[in-house]
């Protein structure tokens, strides 16, 4: 009885948070003349010992409602005032804000409805990155990444709008903000400084002010190229294109039904190109995603995007080994075997890779592939270049991820395939 | 004291054939490592039997220090020309396309065509 009775004045005062009236009509049993739960009589404000209400049933009660902040334990506190309306009888309590205020175990539970596989995984990466989530009292702001902090308010006073669901978005939009500063712009910025110039600057242009040092991000939009030279307005649409595509593979999402961009809402396909085996550990140990997260993982199945291997031009600093083998395109008009993408030798080293097998491996299964007679496409090229790069160590996801990306970018090139097969004779 | 292009030469061998090997193979005996070359030296090792290990292990590090020289020609850090027994000069980095080391390590490549000494056939289950 007393919960229904908590339960009556927690929708009292929602119903007069949501409409804005002073007063609210509820059906409820009777409000008896008992300590509320949770409540905490407030001698200062000379609480009644005594109130009464009318007869069960419909019940009319006045609710004022005021925060009374945060205590050290981080609970926040509301005071809540009823009155019934014949009598005038007023009861005090103090009690954790229903306000929907949320939880954290709530709002993951609703992140990961929301969002899906890819938002957890995003969680993750962030998570691997040191970062936790905190609940926090601000003022002027829904979220705030302070630190390693990703602080999500609390609660509004408004609109009732601190539910699970709103905190959920809330985190959502920090992990955004935090992929974008730690993962994107640094990609972008790469991009800038590479031989290849400002592919990326007309999509990601207007964040130029926040790429300290890149001023060669407003010259290639406002017409300088990498060269110094003045860009024609059809170049500045060629290089935004690009980015945009650029920027559109980045964010590939990975489950199953997800076909292209932006056909998940907002920015949660960001997580699936960050997915990996060690994020998805992280969120294995966090208890409150044990079972949500078991359940993802099943439906989605083998279809996680890993991360692909760190891909850099084959001119480069680092060489390394082609992907896929270069000599698959000699005369390929498009093919420029220095801007060609490689798996760089320090990269090799941090996947484990053994090169020498790798290499030994292509050999082998395109002379296979030479002898079956077969016309040589790109979708053999995957199958084989991935095999060879599994079969020096690296893992399957990331080579298939690594593959994928490089050939992506030879088409982006222009190079329509290959001319020959490598090692055919 | 060399010539400074010998000595060019030399840091190249040196840093991308020498080095390189060292630490490719090094890399190898990190448990975790996936190569099939890491996986036959842990299970040799297990034996506990060194004149085994030793046996095992010989071949693939000289395989992998040739297998960097011709990467290095292959990427074009070593420009080398072979003449022939019929006074032909092939430039390797060129006309061999990029595929020597590759050639090497294959299956049928060069060790199993010309080699007299042992060799692990890391491939031949690729293609079975």
């Amino acid at each position: 009885m007393k919960r229904d009775r908590f339960t009556a004045i927690l929708l009292a005062v929602a119903v007069v948070m949501v409409s804005g009236a002073a007063h609210a009509s509820i059906s409820t049993p009777a409000l008896r003349p008992s300590a509320p739960v949770p409540s905490e009589p407030i001698s200062s404000l000379a609480v009644p010992s005594e109130s009464h209400v009318a007869d069960p049933g419909e019940v009319d009660v006045f609710v004022a409602v005021m925060p009374l902040g945060m205590t050290d334990d981080g609970e926040y506190l509301d005071l809540v005032m009823v009155v019934e309306p014949e009598t005038h009888t007023r009861e005090w309590y103090i009690v954790q804000s229903p306000l929907g205020l949320f939880t954290k175990e709530g709002m993951y539970e609703k992140f990961a409805d929301m969002y899906g596989v890819e938002g957890l995984g995003l969680l993750a990466w962030a998570m691997s990155r040191g970062y936790q989530v905190e609940k926090k009292c601000y003022k002027s702001y829904d979220w705030a990444v302070e630190e390693n902090i990703i602080g999500i308010k609390a609660k509004t006073r408004i609109f009732f709008e601190r539910s699970d669901k709103n905190a959920a978005k809330q985190l959502m939009q920090a992990l955004q903000d935090i992929y974008e500063r730690e993962y994107v712009l640094p990609k972008i910025a790469q991009n800038f400084g590479g031989e290849s110039g400002e592919v990326g600057a007309g999509y990601w242009y207007y964040h130029t002010g926040r790429i300290v040092g890149f001023a060669r991000v407003s010259e290639a939009i406002l017409g300088g190229g990498a060269e110094g030279g003045d860009w024609s307005g059809w170049q500045r649409v060629k290089v935004g294109t690009i980015g945009a595509v650029q920027t559109g593979l980045w964010v590939v999402p990975a489950a199953k039904g997800i076909t292209a961009l932006g056909a998940k809402a907002g920015l949660g396909t960001l997580g699936s190109k960050v997915l990996s085996k060690q994020a998805i550990a992280i969120l294995q140990k966090d208890i409150l995603f044990k079972t949500q997260l078991k359940g993802l993982l099943s439906k989605y199945g083998g279809s996680l995007i890993s991360r692909s291997a760190n891909l850099e031009p084959y001119g480069g600093p680092g060489g390394g080994h082609h992907v896929p083998a270069q000599s698959a395109f000699a005369g390929a008009p498009g093919y420029d075997a220095g801007a060609a993408l490689a798996v760089p030798r320090a990269e090799l080293a941090r996947l484990g890779v053994r090169h020498g097998i790798v290499s030994g491996a292509q050999q082998t299964l395109y002379r296979a592939f030479a002898k079956s007679g077969e016309t040589l496409t790109w979708e053999a090229m995957q199958s084989i270049e991935t095999q060879a790069l599994i079969q020096g160590g690296m893992k399957a996801g990331v080579a298939r991820a690594t593959v994928r990306q490089a050939i992506n970018a030879l088409q982006r090139a222009g190079v329509h395939g290959p001319t020959r097969i490598p090692w055919g004779g | 004291m060399p010539i400074p292009e010998i000595e060019e030469f030399a840091k190249i061998l040196v840093e991308h054939v020498r080095d390189a090997a060292i630490q490719s193979n090094d890399r190898e005996m990190n448990p975790d490592a996936g190569s099939p070359v890491a996986k036959r030296w842990r299970e040799v090792a297990a034996a506990g039997n060194v004149e085994a290990l030793l046996k095992t292990v010989i071949p693939d590090i000289v395989d992998d220090t040739v297998f960097y020289l011709l990467q290095a020609i292959d990427e074009g850090l070593v420009t080398l020309s072979f003449i022939a027994s019929n006074g032909k000069v092939v430039n390797l980095s060129k006309e061999g396309l990029g595929e020597l080391s590759g050639w090497y390590m294959g299956s049928d490549g060069w060790r199993a065509t010309h080699s007299k000494e042992r060799l692990a056939d890391d491939f031949s289950a690729l293609v079975e």
